[in-house]
């Protein structure tokens, strides 16, 4: 995965608020992970860190709120939820039939700043 | 002081994206974004296929690595115009990288654009990069087990090229059940078996091409 694109994307975002809302410094910034992004946890924090330095954002505490994927069957109707990057069937049935619910966000939340 | 955001992290690429795409409308080109493993095919795909659409549409290339011009310069032996983007270590091209791209091409001058993303089977197939098609190539070297391993970039495709079918014999692969598997992934995908180096299948993906073109044009 990308996840230095990721954190660049955070970190333009954060400085983008800074702007607007007139503030100096990020203290955290809480974003969402869906799972079938493929994002890995690990490897963006990484890229944050290093990214972060000498920008608004180096103090800053990546907060991350992971999101598994969800779906729902098109055949049994049943909704069903994992921590899978994909998913080709449905876990009840085995129908490859079914709509994805939740699990693509990659999303700024919220961040505190001073 | 505790601040909402609530935005997406990629909208900028996506919005990007969107310049792109009305950019590539307004000069009336149609643009596909090529997309495989390193080493699947996809610079003598481009050299096949331009010289089976040459006289007919007019070409141009956007060559994506991550370091040197040896594709660019294999492309522009062709004559066609190039544009070869280096990456620098980005694993995938993005709609900023192809806008800086474009602007040493002659877009009105051109029908059809082909983009060469980076060899890579996950990444770019996240990037839109204003395309109006996602292209990918598989070498049957590579294995059927490619498509369940690497779902996203057979999903998110329109077409995919099975290439190095001339190979076919000396392997152990099941192209059967590669075929299989991709269609389960993604029942409308368009699937072509060719081989670039050798031409078969090439006359025939071109023409469905040209075809694609001007149903869009």
């Amino acid at each position: 995965m990308h996840e230095a694109s990721i954190a660049q994307g955070i970190i333009d975002i954060a400085q983008e608020h800074l702007r607007r809302w007139g503030l100096r410094e990020v203290k955290s910034i809480s974003v969402r992970v869906g799972a079938a992004t493929g994002g890995v946890v690990e490897a963006l924090r990484f890229a944050f860190d290093a990214m972060k330095l000498d920008t608004p954002l180096e103090g800053a505490e990546l907060v991350v709120e992971r999101v598994p994927l969800q779906g729902q069957c098109l055949e049994c109707g049943r909704p069903f939820e994992c921590w899978e990057q994909f998913v080709l069937a449905c876990p009840h049935c085995r129908s490859p039939r079914f709509r994805l619910r939740g699990g693509r966000e990659l999303d700024v939340l919220q961040m505190e700043a001073e | 002081m505790k601040i909402p955001v609530v935005s997406r992290i990629l909208e900028a690429n996506e919005r990007l994206a969107q310049e792109n795409r009305a950019l590539f409308r307004q000069r009336k080109v149609f643009v596909l974004n090529v997309m495989s493993s390193p080493g699947a095919g996809k610079t003598s795909l481009l050299e096949a296929t331009i010289r089976a659409l040459r006289g007919r549409v007019r070409v141009g290339v956007l060559e994506g690595d991550i370091q040197g011009s040896r594709d660019a310069e294999r492309i522009g032996a062709l004559g066609v115009p190039v544009v070869q983007l280096n990456t620098g270590g980005a694993c995938h091209l993005d709609a900023s990288m192809v806008r800086q791209g474009v602007e040493g091409l002659p877009l009105e001058e051109l029908d059809l654009l082909f983009i060469e993303n980076v060899g890579n089977l996950v990444c770019p197939a996240e990037f839109d990069v204003g395309e109006h098609m996602k292209c990918m190539l598989l070498s049957i070297t590579e294995g059927e087990d490619k498509p369940l391993k690497y779902p996203l970039m057979f999903q998110a495709s329109e077409v995919l090229l099975l290439n190095k079918m001339d190979l076919r014999p000396h392997l152990d692969v099941d192209v059967e059940r590669l075929r299989e598997d991709v269609l389960s992934l993604n029942p409308s995908i368009r699937i072509f078996e060719v081989s670039a180096t050798k031409g078969q299948g090439i006359a025939e993906w071109a023409e469905w091409l040209l075809g694609r073109l001007k149903a869009h044009s």
